[in-house]
Parts: C-alpha cells; structure tokens; sequence
C-alpha cells in the first residue's frame, strides 16, 4: 500500500452539505416514521388471552401495538397487575373470565407495577389507539396505603415505571432525578421512533444497547460471555422473549405464576395497619382523577371497578378508612358520570395478599362483576 | 454538562438562538460569555469563581504590561505562576504532598483539609485547558505576537468559549480572539460541516469509545485474574477508546463552533496511521503538542543548543506532558516512555541501519505497538499494576481472551478507512454515495446507543 503524508487529512472528512443533509433529513424522516407503522401493523399474537409478557413491563411499544391491535368490539382493561394477573397465568385472569362469562371480547391491557401516575402517563402517551372505546379501567386504592406508595414523600425512592410520571411541568416529591434523565425519559414518552427504540432494546438486547449485549456476562462460574462472537445484527430478526405462559404451554417450569406455582397460595399473617392518607393530598388519587378526564376528553366510555382490597388483611381501622376512600372515590366518579363498581371483599383465601385474587378470586369477581346491572348495561353494544 | 446529552441539546438551542437574536447587538459577545459560564457552572458552580480569576488576572497583566515602563517580564511570571498555582493547587497538591509523606515520613495534611468554607477539593473540570489558552494569551503578547485584546468581556469569552472550555482544543489568541470581534458571518455550509462534525464525534463517543470502554474496564479492573490475551486486546481496544473518546469530543466541539460560526483548530489527524513517534505527536492532541512544542520546547533551546540538550529538552518536555495528564506516576512513566521513544528515533534517523525502506505498514504497525505500549502505563492503576500487565502479555500464557467480535469489526473498519484515507483511494472515501449513507446509518445506530452517565477521559486531565 502506497500511502504519503497527507498533511491536509481531516480527523473524519464525513462532512455533509447542506443538499446532502436534506437527503439525509428526508431518509431519516421516513426511517422514523415508517420503521413505527411497520413495526405496529405486524401482529402481535395469536393467542386471544395475549398479555404483554412480564419481562417486557417496561416495554411501553408493546403497550401501544397491543392496544393499536384491539378489534372492533374488544373491551381492554386496563390497571396494574391486579388486572395483569400477578399470581395467575394469562387463562386465569380477570380478562379471560370476563370473556368467557360474559360472550364479549375483554383484553387484558394490565401491567406490572402501574400505579395510577403512570397509568396516566402510559394512557395519554403510549396508549392514543384506544380513543373512543369502551374501557374497563381498575383503581387500586392499595397505591394510596402510605406517603411512600403514593410518592408523595420528599424522601427519594426507586419505583416502577419511572419514565411514565411527569417529568417536566409536576413535581413528584419521591422522584429525584437528574435533568438530564428527565429529559431523556420526557423524550422517549413523545418521540415514537424513540420508543420504538426501547421495544427493539427490550425484546432482542436483553434491555440494552447491542454493544452491552455483546458483552452481557453469564451466571455460569468461571466468568463466560456468551454473546461476545455474535453479531448482534442477526438479534434483529430473532424472536421476542417468549411469554412465560408460553414456556409453560411447552411444559417449562415456571416457579412463577399459575395454579402450579408455589406463588399461587392464599396470603397468611397478622391483621395490619396501613397509613392511608387522605385522598385530597394524594398524587394517586389526583392523577387517576386526571387520566379519568383525559380518556373522557379522547371520547372514551369508561367503567371504573374499585378494588377488590383484602379485608381481611387489614385491621377494622384501616378497613374502614379503606371503606371511606372508596365512597369518596365512587362519589367522584359519580358526579362526572363514570359508572363504577367496588366489589365486596372475596373470601379471603382467594386472595394472594392485600389485592391480588387467586384464580378462584378472579373467577368469582368476573360472576360478581356481570351481575351488576350497571356494568352489564355498560357492556352492551349500544 | 455533557455535548452527547439532552441537557446539552436543550442548552445549545437556547444558546443558539440567543446568539442569533442578538446579532445585530453589542451584547452578542456578552451572551457567549454568560451562555459559556452557565455551561461550566452547570458541574459546579464554585469553579466560576476559578475560572473569572484566571480569566481577570491575566486581563489584568496583559493591561499591566502595556504601560509605558512596565515591568514587561514580571508581569508575564505573575501570570504564569497564578496559572500555574492554580493547576499545581487542584491538581497536583495532593500528589506532592502524600509522596513527601512517604518519601520523609512526614505527616502534612492532604489539600483537602485546607479548603476554604467547607468547600469539596476537587479538580475543576478542564482547568488544564483553560489555564493554558489563557497563559498562551499573556506569552503571545509579551512575544509581540499579539496585540493587547480591549475588551474584558471578550477576552473572557475567548478563554471560556463553551465548545472547548472543558477539554480543548487548546485555541490561541492568535486564531480565536480575532473571531470574537465582529459577529460571525453563520453560512449554510458552516452549520452543514458543523452537524457533520457533531454527529461523527457523537458516534464516536457512544458508539465506539463507549463500547471499547465495556471490554477495558472489565479487564484492566483485575489485571491480576486477566489473561495476557485479554490484556493484549484491552490494552489494544484502550487505545482507540481513548482516541475515540477524545476526538469525539473535539469533534462535537468543533462542530458546536462551527454551526455558531466559530473555527476551532483540528486536534486529530488520523493518528494511528503514523509510521513514526514523531508522526503520531503531530496527529496527536495538536493543539497540545504544539503549545508545548511553543511554549516550553522551544523557549528551552529546542534543537538548537546541541543534540544532548535537544535530546534532554525533548525528554522534559514529555515528562511535563505525562505530568499534564494527571498527577500520578504512571502519567509520569508515559511520557517518559513517550520522550524516550522520540530521543531514540531521533538518534537512530542518522544511523545507516535504521534508513533501510520499510515499507509503511509495518512502521505503522510499530508505531502503534509502541503506542500502545505507553498506554499500559496510561491506563494502569499504578506502576506496579501496569509492569504486571507487560510481564503477562509476554508469558504468552494466553486464553481465550473473549474479546466482542463486532467492537473487533467496528475498530477494523475505522481504521481501515483512516488507512485508505491516507492513499489515493481519498477521493472514493469523499464521494457522496459513501458519505450520505455512512452518515445515515450512524445517526440511526446512534439511537440504539446507550447514553448514561458516561463522562469523557479526558475530563479528569
């Protein structure tokens, strides 16, 4: 190789014109829209008690194809793993009942860990599909059991779904971070393609950058990488994680959820306290207020189911303030016309612990649920 | 505030915009300056106070030298002994003082314990660049080089320009200051190359310097339990992450500059196709090499006073150097590596023997070897660490060193373009059917990139 001494190189010499960078804009204008609209057309499942896997909570993308996918006719219910179904698998949850009562199509829109500030967020950015539904939407009152469950304590903390809450305009007390993270997580809540990102992260990077993938290190003893002489362009065309209910169809086993499970066992213990706080001071109870009105404003029908809390956890003090935030949530709901309901408590071994039913628990709540006359009136096509 | 971070493109936006509303004011100038010292604020707020003192002092000498009469030289030594009280303060205190410890077995109180008004002793960011461009700006003019700059605001805007105040390029007055007297002419052409060069650095940063940063840390964490192949290819993937990582930030400096209109000098050039020591320290940090070159080399007879002191000047000016880098004896054994490389290429260019044409690769292929062997003592926690990492290396007793194969694959090809780039092949390189699409497909990796919390390298210097 003949080479000399170019004095006048450049460090790169990748410069552009302003013509080149309009080609570029252009391209990069399509890739960002069109890699989206793809990636939302292809089919998510086939399986009608799809649920977004658990390992993919974060994966906000999957939120918005799954709810861009409803059919027609189809109710999702939305909420956090109550409605997901923490203990139980996709067969078992409050979705599938309610189907398999009722003759109508609910979906299971629930995921892990979503309290109602990140519900709000989760709606108005990843969820603008389900505009003009009918939507089953659940209020966990547990999210407002203490200052610390309601972030509403100055006191920093860690907590699920941090890229869902207001990150600019609110202030949430319990939330500390950076500027600079703020921004970043404000942007990946409005920009899709960002979004989009995340999903490809979350489902073929193990949740990281390609470059961390390749040099994700294993369990095993001596130290192994497993991925480092792969190329991580082929992780492009792999498959997304495979749901544990599917693992489990494939007779893997799951310690997990499901009748199985060792998890899937009714709650025992002592009668507890919980610190409820007053529901005028509460970040939750404000921001289920604001998602209420925003699904109103996007022309959603709403239904609000209250609980099921298990009673028979809680001591008569915190059971009868928990009676008392219901009413005062019922009421709110009323005088804006939302139809509610709030269960009485199932028998308490149908319960996990203080709000998660076992299967018998969901079962009995999806028959309690389509006796009320309100909720089946709400139901019918109209 | 970081170039590849959110809060840096909200900020530069502002700035920008700013910078454009005030263009046909007087106070363009005065919002660079404010815009400037709102950026280097954003670490650490109490590091103004350094920076404005600098800044005042040498405004201050420079007006002083002036007068009629003056005391041309005094003047100039207060100001390089302020520059370098405050370098030898924040970054070299407690250095000195725990090897005079162990050295008298003494027991002087670190820095840290003298520290006005509970104050933290930390070393401000880029204080070795800016007290340098600033010193750069009283020696020039005490040489006549040149004239004294007027205005106070001016001046502080050219030592803290943003782009480059925290790790260079190292400007001279000479180049920059001129380009803060008028408002600068903002072509289509300049915000096109400066995007350009923004987006080439932001990949080089995240995409490249970040990911050899995965395998380098993980190694050199433990040399100890390390392998020789993997400290071999650690110490290989070091080097061009420290390239990537620095250039990357000239470049976005660069680039940040440009679309305000402002020209920086180039810092790199290809480095690692060098056939020579020589070569690559005229590849290498420019802007650094020069103002060594300029300022010690030179004012301490360079290649002049005979080949023994020539060879003696060279060495000092790389221990200084090494020493620059940090205030650690490793720093201190790099550049002493380094200078005596120069002196024995220097000393050998007359030797029969050494004249023999070999062919360029291969000298290339030393050069970076011989780099590389400098960066062991660069990147090692200490000298004992980094004699133990060459004793490894050369047992040979190497396993499977599980080096990722696409990092392997992405340097491979940087460096190969740079190879082609310094042939004929250049013209092909530049041609827009490789530019546009190269260009395309790392502004769409660049999103896969993870981004948190990754401070450059040389930060710390």
């Amino acid at each position: 190789m003949r080479m000399k001494n170019n004095k006048g190189a450049n460090s790169n010499a990748l410069f552009l014109r302003p013509k080149e960078w309009m080609v570029i804009l252009i391209l990069l204008t399509l890739t960002f829209i069109g890699l989206p609209i793809i990636s939302k057309k292809s089919k998510q499942s086939n399986d009608s008690n799809y649920r977004i896997p658990y390992q993919l909570s974060n994966d906000y993308w999957s939120y918005t194809k799954l709810t861009s996918q409803l059919s027609e006719k189809e109710i999702p219910i939305i909420g956090d793993s109550v409605i997901w179904g923490e203990y139980v698998d996709k067969n078992s949850s409050l979705s599938y009942f309610l189907s398999d009562l009722s003759g109508h199509k609910f979906t299971n829109a629930g995921m892990n860990g979503l309290y109602p500030l990140a519900l709000e967020g989760l709606i108005k950015n990843h969820a603008k599909p389900i505009k003009k539904r009918k939507v089953l939407l659940h209020l966990n009152l547990l999210w407002m059991s203490s200052p610390e469950r309601d972030l509403s304590t100055t006191k920093e903390q860690t907590f699920n779904h941090p890229q869902l809450i207001p990150q600019i305009v609110r202030k949430v007390p319990s939330y500390h971070a950076s500027t600079e993270k703020r921004l970043s997580r404000f942007a990946t809540n409005n920009v899709p393609f960002l979004s989009f990102v995340k999903h490809i992260k979350e489902n073929h990077f193990s949740q990281r950058s390609p470059a961390e993938w390749t040099c994700l290190q294993s369990d095993v003893n001596p130290e192994h990488f497993p991925n480092t002489y792969l190329n991580p362009l082929n992780q492009l065309f792999s498959k997304a994680p495979i749901p544990i209910d599917e693992q489990l169809n494939l007779s893997i086993n799951d310690t997990e959820r499901g009748v199985n499970s060792p998890r899937h066992k009714p709650w025992s213990g002592a009668p507890r306290t919980l610190d409820w706080i007053s529901m005028d001071d509460s970040l939750q109870w404000n921001a289920f207020k604001k998602l209420c009105t925003e699904l109103l404003s996007r022309k959603n029908n709403l239904f609000v189911l209250i609980g099921p809390l298990n009673n028979h956890m809680f001591n008569e003090m915190t059971t009868s303030k928990a009676n008392l935030l219901t009413d005062e949530a019922g009421e709110w709901l009323k005088s804006i016309q939302i139809d509610h309901w709030s269960p009485q408590p199932l028998p308490s071994d149908h319960y996990a612990d203080a709000s998660h039913p076992l299967t018998h628990g969901y079962e009995m709540l999806a028959k309690e649920l389509l006796k009320n006359k309100s909720f089946t009136d709400w139901v019918q096509p109209r | 505030m970081l170039f590849h971070t959110w809060t840096f493109f909200c900020f530069f936006a502002v700035a920008l915009i700013g910078l454009l509303l005030l263009r046909k004011t007087p106070f363009w100038v005065h919002w660079i300056l404010g815009s400037s010292y709102f950026f280097y604020g954003w670490w650490n707020y109490y590091y103004l106070a350094l920076i404005i003192y600098s800044t005042g002092l040498d405004f201050f000498t420079v007006r002083q030298m002036e007068r009629p009469g003056a005391r041309k030289k005094l003047w100039l030594w207060i100001s390089i002994l302020n520059n370098l009280s405050l370098l030898g303060f924040f970054k070299y205190a407690d250095f000195f003082i725990s090897n005079i410890n162990d050295l008298t077995g003494l027991n002087i109180s670190p820095a840290s314990e003298i520290m006005p008004f509970g104050l933290e002793y930390l070393l401000p960011v880029g204080i070795s660049f800016y007290t340098f461009q600033s010193m750069s700006y009283t020696i020039d003019y005490y040489r006549g080089k040149i004239k004294r700059e007027t205005s106070f605001i001016r001046f502080a805007a050219f030592v803290s320009f943003f782009p480059q105040l925290v790790a260079g390029p190292i400007e001279r007055a000479k180049s920059l200051l001129p380009q803060f007297q008028k408002f600068p002419k903002i072509k289509r052409h300049d915000i096109a190359a400066g995007a350009s060069l923004f987006i080439v650095g932001l990949f080089k940063k995240l995409a490249l310097a970040n990911y050899a940063a995965l395998y380098v840390d993980r190694i050199y964490e433990d040399p100890a339990s390390a392998n020789g192949a993997s400290l071999a290819l650690a110490t290989f993937a070091f080097a061009w992450q420290i390239y990537f990582d620095f250039s990357a930030y000239t470049d976005m400096a660069r680039g940040t500059a440009r679309i305000m209109g402002f020209k920086l000098s180039l810092n790199f050039k290809n480095p690692y196709t060098s056939s020579s020591l020589s070569e690559f320290w005229s590849r290498w940090h420019i802007s650094l090499s020069t103002w060594f070159r300029d300022y010690v080399y030179f004012p301490l007879g360079g290649n002049k006073k005979g080949t023994k002191r020539t060879y003696i000047n060279l060495l000092s000016v790389f221990i200084i150097s090494g020493l620059w880098h940090g205030a650690a004896w490793t720093f201190l054994a790099w550049g002493l590596l380094h200078g005596a490389g120069l002196t024995a290429e220097k000393a050998l260019s007359n030797v029969k023997f050494t004249k023999v044409s070999l062919p360029r690769w291969v000298k290339i292929g030393v050069t970076f070897l011989l780099v590389c062997a400098g960066w062991i003592f660069f990147r090692a926690g200490s000298i004992d660490e980094a004699l133990l990492i060459y004793r490894k290396i050369f047992s040979l007793e190497w396993n499977d060193p599980q080096f990722p194969l696409f990092l392997l694959l992405m340097i491979g090809s940087v460096w190969t373009y740079q190879l082609l780039f310094e042939t004929k092949l250049k013209k092909v390189l530049t041609e827009n059917w490789i530019r546009v699409p190269v260009l395309l497909g790392m502004i769409i990796y660049l999103f896969f990139c993870s981004s948190e919390g990754d401070q450059f390298i040389y930060f710390q210097f």
